[in-house]
This record gives structure tokens, sequence and C-alpha cells, in this order.
């Protein structure tokens, strides 16, 4: 491609004006302000426009730099070119909302349907950065040696490594590092290890809880109790009436003398015995028994007295009784024996008889004392009838009855003591009992407390788990940012880097007339500068090599970056050799005329480059702001 | 018949464990339990219904003593309560010998059982939950009898593991209201008759929505519900704010618009903020700041840079950029995961800063 017309209506500080290039080598001359970097901005925006470039801040910017001065509404200019030995006018206006492009065939006559397509066509892969790249070549910024030093050695390793002069992979990773440095400080690092812990604890005294020592039995056991009490009192109540029964059964037991049943029946048949013997005897006993014995003493008194008297008038002594005898016809010695033996036995009989009867009062009455006596001992009163032997029998049997009675209410007494005693034990038992679920369930409250403090943290920990992970995602984003751009320095290194260090070694040779043959960029980036015998580290190459080495390594860009393009863009040289001295400027400029064949352009506000092309017979065109 | 249903109110709860407002949270599902007691005993409710989860977890003694407090306070009201799958009895729960105040009926039984009150001709129904799940139907056997009472049906669940019961079942049951508890939000499954009441402050932010309890009256003599009304009882809810954004955005005006749509909102509420749209790859748009004066949940960032990749592509073909965009970006940008996606903008990002430090 060839520049052939540039027309500024309005551009920055220029304001209707109209420049001619040439093919080949044309200066361009100016004073310092006098609009160089104005025209090679012109140029650009002829080009590419103002657009957004994505990531070199907004467009607005380089619009408003280069709004005209004066009349800003002219703000645009035309540019005549030749492509492929055609030639196309492209006619901008740079007016914001008012922006137009048009490109008119030149031949033809006719403006493109398309311009934003030819354009686009035309250019090809040079794009607005690749332009920066290549086309516009100005010059080391830096003052100072070391400086130099330094901006060379970044521009050769951003390209040798990006394929292009500002993007620095390096200065990439290290900001991606450090942002990866900066969250990995957020992470929590146990946190997951903490939650599954956690986890495990939390089921664990699940289980703990659930266990059947944890039942709670309080209301069994309570209702157990109130059983027992209820119990108890019906016992004791029970107890207290056998008390007071046994007590009256005692009491009477103690007042009727018994203590025993066979005792008891013992007394009765003594007693009935006695009775029989009573009333056997009562009659017979009785002072009616006396009277037999009396009449017979009274008849033995009688006939002893007759006996007597027998004797007596027997011995004469008495004659009206032997007259009365006589008279009755009786034998008195026989009378008087029968007399006296009558009487004789009449009174043995009655002696007899007061003997038995006397025996007979002694037993009567032996058995009326006895009977008497149990009597009143029972009844109070001891006459001794029927009817007081029958209520004897009943009272006796109703002693025995109260005896068995009383045995029995003994033995129940024991039972229920015994019972009341187990109950009693058994009360205090469920009371144990009952203190022992208060304190299972205090027990179990506290792991019920701590278990619900264990979840709460769980809880907490999750969202840190979870926080965890998306930061995790972003590390792992970031890593593979890392990972993709020193794989990609290293794919580029070993191509286009590798080119562009051929390609650079041979500019270099020819620049700087065969000194250094060749460059070399080792892995760790250094750069040497190789000569015939040794390697010279850049550091020690003197500031005017390295603009040359600078000039060398942009042309080799320029070429690479371009070599599919076969219509090349013109080179535009920026103040690029104001710092050559005469020498360098010389094999300089005869050398961009020599690899170049196509046109250059050449901004300088000196005179030198004129003045030495005139002395090198090296043609070129002129143009002065 | 004037009674107060509620249920899951989930007393013990920690929502948002993690948040700073969660104890907050906490104290207000304490507090809004107590508005519900108040109001029994201002309106002189002569039931108060809890249909299961009053407790988050099993209850511990000192629990029951709290609550038991509350209910002491009103003992003109039946407090008739029953258990559901987070509360349930187990056999060494404290609910076994809790000795509660005279006007509170906990069923324990997990078989249907009913309590009569003489006082309002009500005979109450219900059962607890002794699991975790519960897998039959229960309730569809239960048959109130005939007797001229008012019948009031307490019961928890409705789906698969939780008392599976549908719709035709439950209208099919002769009660005069079915009070039913389970889920967070409130339902109404037939209108005036078969109520989930929600639980009475919003717990997550899945149950988003107004929360509260259900007061209704039954009419003594023929028994139909002569009202029925939902009364909000808190102000606190879970709100998203989506904030569209665009390239000219900056961190400012989106703080300052979120802030404005907080405050109007209110800031008892807890928010999630979501960015949606492009924001420009230079902007830092850091909200965290927002933190410290309400309530955010999560920040939800949908937006992306302003990365036009094809066109930085189309001005960066031979260099880095070029390539690094064509090595993640691969055959088919749409099957891009997330963690490439992500590399995408860092990479890119982090080249072009240095570039346009660089070209300056």
């Amino acid at each position: 491609m060839k520049l052939v017309r540039l027309h500024i209506d309005g551009f920055g500080k220029f304001h209707q004006l109209d420049i001619s290039c040439e093919q080949g080598l044309n200066i361009i001359y100016g004073k310092n302000e006098a609009g160089k970097s104005t025209l090679h901005a012109f140029i650009k925006a002829m080009l590419y426009g103002f657009h957004k470039i994505p990531g070199h801040g907004p467009e607005h910017d380089l619009r408003t730099k280069y709004e005209p001065w004066k009349s800003p509404e002219e703000y645009g200019g035309t540019l005549l070119l030749e492509q492929e030995g055609r030639q196309y006018e492209i006619q901008r206006n740079f007016q914001e909302n008012a922006e137009t492009l048009s490109i008119l065939d030149v031949e033809k006559g006719i403006a493109l349907e398309d311009p934003e397509a030819f354009l686009k066509t035309m250019l090809g892969t040079v794009t607005e950065t690749t332009f920066d790249n290549t086309v516009s070549i100005g010059q080391l910024r830096s003052a100072t040696g070391q400086g130099m030093v330094a901006e060379l050695q970044k521009y050769i390793r951003n390209l040798s490594t990006t394929g292009d002069l500002s993007l620095s992979a390096e200065d990439a990773i290290n900001d991606l590092d450090a942002e990866k440095n900066a969250l990995s400080h957020q992470l929590v690092p146990q946190a997951a290890k903490s939650y599954a812990s956690l986890v495990g604890e939390i089921r664990n005294m699940e289980k703990e809880i659930a266990k059947p020592e944890y039942a709670n039995e309080y209301r069994k056991i309570q209702s157990l109790r109130e059983e027992t009490r209820d119990r108890e009192i019906d016992r004791q109540t029970k107890k207290e009436l056998l008390l007071q029964r046994i007590a009256s059964e005692q009491t009477t037991m103690e007042q009727s003398g018994f203590h025993e049943p066979p005792e008891i029946e013992e007394a009765v048949q003594r007693t009935d015995t006695a009775y029989q013997t009573y009333q056997t005897l009562s009659g017979k006993a009785g002072a009616n028994a006396l009277i037999a014995p009396i009449l017979l003493l009274a008849l033995t008194l009688f006939g002893a007295v007759l006996s007597v008297l027998i004797y007596l008038s027997i011995r004469g002594q008495l004659p009206p009784m032997a007259a009365a005898l006589a008279a009755m016809n009786f034998n008195p010695p026989v009378l008087l024996v029968v007399c006296a033996g009558i009487s004789v036995l009449l009174l043995v009989i009655s002696l007899f008889l007061f003997v038995r009867r006397s025996r007979r009062k002694k037993s009567l009455d032996a058995a009326a004392a006895m009977i008497r006596g149990i009597l009143t001992k029972q009844f109070g009163a001891g006459d001794i009838t029927a009817e007081a032997m029958d209520a004897f029998h009943t009272h006796m049997k109703a002693l025995i009855d109260t005896s068995d009675s009383l045995h029995a209410d003994e033995a129940e007494l024991a039972a229920l003591t015994q019972e009341l005693q187990t109950l009693s034990e058994d009360e205090r038992k469920y009371d144990f009992e009952l203190q022992k679920e208060n304190e299972k369930q205090s027990e179990l409250d506290g792991k019920l407390q701590h278990l619900s403090s264990i979840r709460n943290q769980a809880d907490i920990l999750a969202g840190t788990v979870q926080r965890n992970k998306e930061i995790s995602e972003k590390l792992d984003a970031l890593s593979l940012a890392i990972e993709t751009l020193e794989e990609l320095t290293g794919t580029i290194g070993q191509s286009f880097g590798h080119y562009l260090n051929e390609e650079a070694g041979k500019l270099i040779s020819g620049i700087t007339g065969g000194i250094y043959d060749s460059m070399w960029i080792d892995q760790k980036l250094n750069i040497y500068m190789n000569t015939p015998d040794k390697m010279v580290p850049l550091e020690d190459v003197s500031s005017g090599t390295m603009d040359q080495i600078y000039l060398a390594v942009r042309l080799a860009a320029a070429s690479l970056l371009q070599s599919s393009v076969t219509d090349r863009l013109p080179l535009i040289f920026d103040d690029s050799f104001a710092m050559y001295d005469e020498d360098r400027l010389r094999s300089a400029l005869h050398f961009i005329t020599e690899i170049h064949t196509g046109q250059i352009l050449l901004f300088t506000c000196h005179t030198r480059e004129k003045r030495i092309l005139e002395e090198e017979n090296i043609p070129y065109n002129m143009t002065e702001l | 018949m004037r009674f107060i249903h509620t249920a899951d109110v989930h007393w013990g709860m920690m929502p948002d464990a993690d948040m700073p407002w969660s104890k907050d949270r906490s104290n207000d599902i304490k507090a809004s339990f107590r508005r519900i007691i108040d109001k029994a005993r201002d309106t002189s409710a002569d039931c108060l219904f809890i249909s299961g989860d009053l407790f988050d977890f099993q209850p511990m003694n000192k629990d029951l003593k709290e609550l038991n407090y509350l209910f002491s306070s009103i003992p003109a009201t039946h407090v008739v309560i029953i258990s559901g799958e987070h509360d349930y009895v187990s056999p060494n729960s404290a609910l076994l010998s809790f000795n509660w105040s005279q006007n509170v009926h906990w069923f324990l039984s997990d078989q249907v059982e009913s309590i009569y009150f003489s006082d309002i001709n009500t005979e109450v129904y219900g059962f607890s939950y002794h699991a975790k799940t519960l897998t039959d139907t229960v309730i569809d056997t239960v048959k109130p009898e005939d007797n001229g009472r008012i019948h009031i049906l307490l019961a928890h669940g409705g789906d698969q593991n939780h008392m599976p019961v549908d719709i035709s079942t439950l209208s099919a049951l002769p009660f005069d209201y079915i009070a039913l508890g389970h889920l967070n939000s409130a339902a109404e499954i037939e209108t005036g008759k078969i109520i989930y009441p929600g639980s009475p402050e919003v717990l997550s932010s899945e149950d988003a929505g107004d929360h509260g309890y259900y007061t209704g009256d039954i009419n003594p003599i023929s028994h139909h519900m002569d009202r029925l009304t939902f009364v909000k009882n808190t102000d606190v809810d879970y709100i998203t704010v989506d904030s569209a954004i665009n390239p000219k955005t900056t961190a400012l005006s989106l703080l300052s618009r979120i802030t404005q749509r907080m405050k109007k909102y209110g800031d008892q509420n807890i928010f999630t903020i979501r960015i949606t749209g492009k924001h420009s790859p230079d902007t830092e748009l850091d909200l965290s700041s927002l933190r410290n004066n309400y309530r955010i949940l999560e920040f939800i960032d949908e937006s992306e840079p302003d990365y036009d990749f094809s066109e930085i592509y189309r001005q960066h073909p031979s260099d880095i950029i070029g390539f690094y965009i064509r090595k993640l970006m691969g055959e088919d940008p749409s099957a891009m995961s997330n963690v490439e996606k992500q590399a995408l903008y860092y990479g890119i990002r982090a080249l072009l800063e240095r570039d346009k430090e660089n070209r300056t």
C-alpha cells in the first residue's frame, strides 16, 4: 500500500492542509511542535477511524484530543492511497454523532458500497494494534543508558513472548499471582474438615440420646408410687382397726383369765363336770340330805334311850318300862339287843349318812365353789342356774372364738406390718428412682443443649464451606489463566520469538555493519548480542548501538507481522534517528531504504537526514510543515 | 367459638446461622409467638391451636417451662398442641413427664385422641409424631360422633414422608375445621375449613412472603365458620433486589441505587442483591460495604465484564491476547465451563490492564 495524498479539513492544529507523498522515502520535516505526531495520528485515524478498542480506554480521548482548534465542525479529511495498483480515496468526518466514511474508487469514479468491509479486507491482518507494533516506529524513549536497556529489554521480551511490543505476559502473570494469593488468604482451611467432624459428633450425640436408658419413665414410676402410697394408706387403716380389735380382744381374754382355747375348753369341761356333780349332788347334799341322818340319829337316840330303858328295865330299875314291855310281850333282853342293835345300826347308818352327806357336801361345795368362782369371774354374778350355765357355755364359746379371732388377728397384724414394711421400702425405692429420673432428665437436657449448639456451629460452618467452594473455583480459574499464559508464552517464544530473533539478527548485522551478527534470548529472557568471538549482554552495549538494535527489532517485527500481507503498509518513522550519530545515521538511512522496498515516511525535525541523503545519493521526497 | 391457629413456630431455631442477624431472628421468632399469646388474651380467644413443630428440635425442660409460663398467662384459653417431625415425642422426651398449666393439652399419643371442652362444646382431635417421618395417613379413619359438638382436627404433614394425605380425603373428613401444620408458608387447602397457617415468622429465603397466623370464629349453633382471617404478624421478609447495570454504571451510583431500594423496603428485611448485565472491566463493583448497614444474605453477581471478545480477538489476532482467547474459547465458546469463563476474564483483564499501562 502506498499513501499518495493527504488532505486535512480539520485535525488538531491542522486546517486545510495538503501533503503529497511519493513512492520510496518521503521526508516530512517540521520543527518541534510542528505537528508531526498529529499527522501521524491523522493517518492512523483515516485508516482505522476512532472507535473503542477494548482495553485501551474510552474512544473519547483521542477523538477529543484531535478536535480541530479552529472550526470544530470541519473535523476530518481525505486520504488518497494506492493498493495493488488501484487508487482509492478515503473520506472521513470525525465529528461525534456525525461520523461518516466513504471510499471512492478513483478509476471507476464511484463510491464503494461497503467502505467498512473494503477497509477491513484491505488492511487485512494489520489491526490497529499491529499498526502500532509495526508501521509506526518511534525511538527508545528513555534518556538514560540504564533506562534504555530496560526499555529495549522489555520490548524484545514482550515481542518474543506475546507477539506484541507492549503486552507483557510476565506482568500479567504476576498480577494474577498476586490476586491468587489475596484470595487464598480468604480461604478458611480447616472448614471442610471441621464440618465433617462436627457432623460426626452430631450423629454420635443423636445416637447417644436415643439410647433406651434415657427413656422418660417418670410418669410410670410416679403412678407406681401413687399406687404404693394408696395401698399403704389402706393397709395402715386396716392396721389401726386391727390393733383396736386386738386390744379389745386381749382385754377380753385378760379379763377372762384365760389365754388359750385348750385352757378354756378344759375349764368348760371342768365346770361341766362340776355342774354335773353339782346337779347330781345338789339334791343329795342339801339340807334335805340331813333329814335322814338326823332322823336316823334321832331314831338312834331313841333306840339308844330305849335300849337304855330296856336295859334299865332289865335291871329292874324301870318298872314301868318293864311293865310296858311285859304287856307287849317283848322279851326284854332280846328287845334290848334288838333295840341296841338297831340303834347301833341306825347310828352307823346315820353316821354313814352324815359322812356321806358331808362328803357330798364338800364335793358339792367344791363344785359349787368352782362353778361360782368361774361364774363370778366371768359374769360377776355367781348364781348357779341352768340359764347361768347356758350363758356360761355361750360365754366360753365366745371366748374361744375371741381367742381364735385374736390369734387370727395377730397373724394378720403381723402380715400387715410386714406388708407395710415392704410398701414403705417400695415407696422409698420409687422416690429414689424418681430422683434418678430427674437427674437423667437434667443430663439429657444438657446433652440436648450441647447438640443444639453443635448443630448451630455446623450450620455456620456450612456457610463457610460453601464460600470456600466459591473461592476455590475462582482460584482454579486464576490457576488456569496463569497456566495458559505460561504455556502460550512458551509457544510464542518458540515460534514467533524464534523467528523474530532470526530476523532481527539479520537486520542487526546489516545495521551495525557486521559488528554484531545476531541476537540471542535465553530461557530467562536475558538478551545477548553476538559477535563472531563472544556474546555481549545487552546491558554492556553502547546506547547508540541500542538504538540500532531497537530499529532492527522493530523492522523485524514489521516484516514478520505482515508476512501474509502482499502489499505492505508504508513504514512510518517518527523522529526515530534523533539520537543517532552521523555515521550511524548514514548507515541506518542506507539500510532502511535498501531493505524496505515499499513506501517510507520519515518524520523529523532535523535537517541532517536530508543532507546525508543528498550526500549518499539516496532518492527522497521532501515535505515541509 | 373463637380460636387462633398457628403452627411451625420452630421456637429455638437460629435462621441464617452464619449471618450476624441470626440471633436477632431467633429472638424475633420468640417475640412473634408472644404476640400471638397476647392476641389470645386481648381477644379472649377460647382456643389456641398449635399444629406441630412448635419447637425446632426435641424440647428440653427449660424450654417447656418457658412456654408453660406464657400459656399460664392465658388461663382462659384452651391451648391444644401436637408434635410434628421436628419436635416429635421420643421415648426420652421431657414432654412425657412435664406438668403443664391447667389449660394446656399436648396430645402425646401417635394414635388420634380427642379432648372435650364442655364450656365451649368443642371436641378437639389430634395426634403427635413419634418419629422424624410418618408414612401412614392416620387421619383418614377418624370419625367424630354426631353429637352436636364443634369438631376440630389438628394434624401435621401432607407430603410423602409426613402423613401423606390428599385434598379429597381431607375435604371428606366431617370436621368443622382442620388445623394443619408443616408448610412454612400459609396455604388455604379449602377456604374457611382446611388451612396451613404457615410459620408466624419467615424462616428462610425459600418461604419469603407474608407471615402470621389465622384467627377464626365458629358459630356455636350452626357450627359454620363465621369468619376466618389471616393476620400478618411480622414485617421482616426475604427480598431480592435485582439491579441491571451497564458499562457506564459506577460503583457509587450502583451502591446508592441499591441502598435507596433497600431503604424503601425497610432495613429490617433480609436482602439478596442480584446484579445482571455488563460492567466496564475497569470498574470494581465492591458492594460489601452494604453489609455494614443492611442485612445482606447473598450477593449474586451475574454481571460480566464488558468484553467483546470477538472484537478483542480481531484487534489481537497474532499476539498472546488473541491466542489466549482462542485457546480458552476453543471450538465451542458456549461449552466453556464456569472455571474456563472466569479464567478467560481474569487473563484478558490482566493482559489488557498492563497493555493499557504500557501504551500510555
